[in-house]
């Protein structure tokens, strides 16, 4: 009767700690590409696709990067053509450099209105304050994150790697509008800017 | 009883697999803790008496909030439920002890391990040698990675080796149960409180992993170069969130079924009529267990998550306050009709259904995403947890402790002084928790030391309520010394007629038991 119990104890601990070995895995090594995944799939979260911005050749992958080709952004920027939806939004901007890069960062306007299918332009201003020269990369962040799949960009400097010297300034511009489409309810946007430091984590992005 | 050559002084307790001895460490070191952390929380009740800072400089006081969250959660109140399984799962199922008891020797051994690294720590920060964790008992990334103290390090250790003594507890209790119960004692002649053990062993199994898990992908963004939770690399603070509360949640159940175990235990002893509706108590708590896993976004209501995350997430939760409500009319049914008497377990155990409601009500409040985004990160929601926590959890412990204490020492304990350490801890613990609904509804944030003038009154009442909640706890270490000294012979039933198979044995209880398991018909 003992060795039975001694089996049945055996079996028993080990299909829980496979249970343990399991839920490990999955909290570690299942759970953050399932979470990217779930978010690149609803465009949830206001993250907005990184890999295709360093090398032009795959910024066709971006989809929110449109040529310029398209009748739908020939129509935004052409500023004759009249507006079909009658609404505006407010577009409010935030520029912040993180820490591992002393740049001065920030947007010449901080909020902008705009009229959805109509294109917009606006500059952020950029200061090396460090005495080297640096390379930084701004990464962009949509909210509210439904907006994010009606946000089209022409022209983003977060599209590539910024190289400063020291002290110098630079003016960055953004071109970009929202489709027709964006939900009525969507009233104000921000898109926000944070720049981090391309030196050391030089091609380990993503 | 019969002494065959055991190892005696220090290594008798560093070396034994008995259940009963194993159990008894447990509960005297989840006292400790319990008066370590609540230490830490004078501290903090003591610079919010006043508005503006007195005594503590913020850090210190971010330290103090974050250690006495860690100290009461993982220190008091889930070693006391692991305690109180030792000594009692063998006992109820009538089994000679747990399953694996030398792995129950070192789980235990490992939390004065565990903790005598995080308070390490504290005492490091207290000596000005370096903070100690600072970040909250939620410890969010990227507080936690980019900004955390060196000190992390060590939080990030202990909560690994307490997070691997929990684990060998449950599976402990999970095959003692399934395998060891005495012959005849199918799975729904259980006492409830080896239900809800059994259930609880199997969400620590499930979530304390996921813990690990956190902490390992916390300690690789600090120092091998990972992006789990660093935007700069591509990765995300907010699933930080998710995978912390995938835990917690689950977590917070697991410092609550146990507690209705015992309520469901002590009742009916008292109210002198069989539980109301076993079954149906059994089926709420493995609902409770369920829906636990399904709720963790309630806690992240302000992150800005879609519509349509934020309706599941207040629907799921609301739901669960349906098998809880089950529990709570079922306590009041068992109750309804019975020849009631106010011995000290009882007198617990019924203020723990009425606080422990209060508690739960909150927490429907705080289900409302529209309301909770109001709440979120304030007073209400520390008002909120201590309900449920220290009127719930704690108080549960203390019915727990006052209704088998006498099987364990052979000694009844003092009424009159254990009924003044009840009446006591009642009254302040009312003073302390209750205002804070108020001061959080007018949006007091909590974990900041200081506070606008407009609070300066109830903060200094609720400071009051906390000196004498925690002096009133030193009236039970009275209680408890006496009661291990001396003290009225205590009968093997103890109390009238109590159900269950620990009365069948002699008080105080031998070292070993049911070595010929009983037979339950």
């Amino acid at each position: 009767m003992d060795n039975t119990l001694q089996q049945k104890n055996t079996k028993l601990i080990w299909t829980l700690i496979a249970v343990v070995i399991g839920m490990f895995a999955f909290a570690t090594l299942i759970m953050p590409p399932l979470y990217d995944a779930f978010c690149d799939w609803t465009g949830l979260n206001g993250k907005v696709e990184l890999k295709s911005a360093a090398a032009p050749e795959v910024k066709s992958d971006n989809p929110y990067l449109v040529s310029t080709e398209t009748a739908e952004a020939q129509a935004a920027l052409d500023e004759t053509a009249p507006a079909i939806a009658a609404r505006e939004v407010r577009v409010q901007f935030i520029a912040k450099a993180d820490r591992s890069i002393p740049w001065d960062f920030k947007p010449v306007n901080n909020s902008i209105n705009v009229v959805p299918g109509k294109a917009s332009n606006i500059q952020f201003e950029v200061t090396n304050l460090t005495k080297t020269g640096m390379t930084g990369r701004a990464v962009p962040s949509v909210t509210p994150a439904q907006a994010t799949p009606y946000l089209r960009k022409m022209e983003c400097f977060c599209f590539q790697e910024q190289h400063l010297e020291a002290g110098q300034t630079k003016l960055m511009p953004l071109q970009f509008y929202f489709t027709e489409e964006l939900p009525e309810d969507i009233k104000e946007v921000t898109l926000s800017y944070t720049l981090y430091n391309m030196e050391k984590k030089n091609g380990s992005t993503n | 009883m019969a002494h065959h050559a055991n190892p005696t002084g220090f290594k008798r307790w560093l070396l034994t697999t008995n259940h009963k001895e194993i159990g008894s460490m447990y509960l005297l070191f989840s006292l400790a803790m319990f008066f370590v952390g609540g230490f830490m929380a004078m501290v903090i009740r003591a610079e919010l008496m006043y508005p503006g800072l007195q005594l503590v400089q913020p850090d210190f006081f971010n330290q103090m909030t974050t250690t006495h969250g860690l100290i009461m959660v993982f220190g008091a109140v889930m070693p006391s439920f692991v305690g109180l399984a030792n000594w009692m799962i063998p006992l109820m199922i009538g089994a000679p002890d747990m399953a694996l008891p030398r792995l129950n020797n070192w789980s235990f051994w490992l939390l004065p391990v565990a903790f005598g690294i995080l308070i390490f720590a504290i005492i490091k920060s207290f000596l000005g040698l370096g903070a100690a964790p600072n970040f909250g008992w939620t410890f969010y990334a990227p507080l936690s990675t980019s900004y955390g103290p060196p000190s992390t390090d060590f939080f990030i250790l202990s909560v690994h080796i307490m997070g691997i003594s929990s684990i060998m507890g449950a599976v402990n209790v999970i095959v003692t149960i399934i395998n060891m119960r005495a012959p005849g004692m199918t799975m729904m002649k259980m006492p409830l409180f080896v239900w809800t053990w059994l259930i609880t062993a199997f969400l620590l199994i499930a979530v304390i992993p996921v813990l690990a898990g956190a902490v390992t992908m916390m300690l690789f963004d600090r120092h091998f170069g990972t992006s789990f939770f660093d935007a700069a690399g591509g990765g995300d603070p907010v699933m930080f969130q998710h995978i912390f509360w995938f835990f917690g949640h689950p977590e917070v159940y697991i410092m609550i079924l146990p507690a209705f175990g015992i309520i469901s235990t002590i009742i009916p002893t008292f109210a002198r009529k069989p539980l109301f509706g076993y079954a149906s108590m059994v089926y709420a708590t493995a609902s409770i267990a369920f829906l636990s896993f399904i709720v963790w976004a309630h806690h992240m209501f302000t992150v800005g998550l879609p519509l349509q995350g934020n309706l599941f997430f207040m629907y799921m939760t609301m739901l669960i306050s349906v098998p809880t409500g089950v529990k709570v009319f079922n306590w009041i049914a068992t109750m309804w009709r019975g020849a009631m008497t106010f011995e000290v377990p009882m007198l617990f155990s019924i203020a723990f259904v009425v606080l422990f409601t209060i508690g739960g009500l909150s927490g429907l409040m705080l289900a409302i995403t529209p309301a909770d985004q109001q709440y979120h990160d304030t007073y209400f929601v520390v008002a909120h947890f201590h309900y449920v926590l220290v009127t719930g959890a704690i108080f549960s412990v203390y019915a727990a402790a006052y209704y088998w204490l006498p099987k364990w020492t052979g000694n009844m304990f003092h009424t009159g002084l254990a009924k003044f350490h009840f009446w006591a801890s009642l009254i302040s613990v009312n003073v302390l928790f209750f205002p804070m609904h108020f001061v959080g509804l007018g949006s007091m944030p909590r974990r900041i030391p200081d506070y606008p003038l407009q609070f300066a009154d109830m903060n200094f009442w609720i400071s009051i309520g906390g000196f004498a909640f925690g002096l009133s706890q030193i009236i039970f270490l009275v209680v408890l010394y006496k009661c291990v000294k001396g003290g009225e012979k205590a009968t093997s039933e103890v109390w009238e007629n109590p159900e269950g198979l620990e009365w069948t044995i002699p008080s105080p209880a031998p070292l070993h038991t049911f070595e010929v398991p009983p037979t339950v018909k």
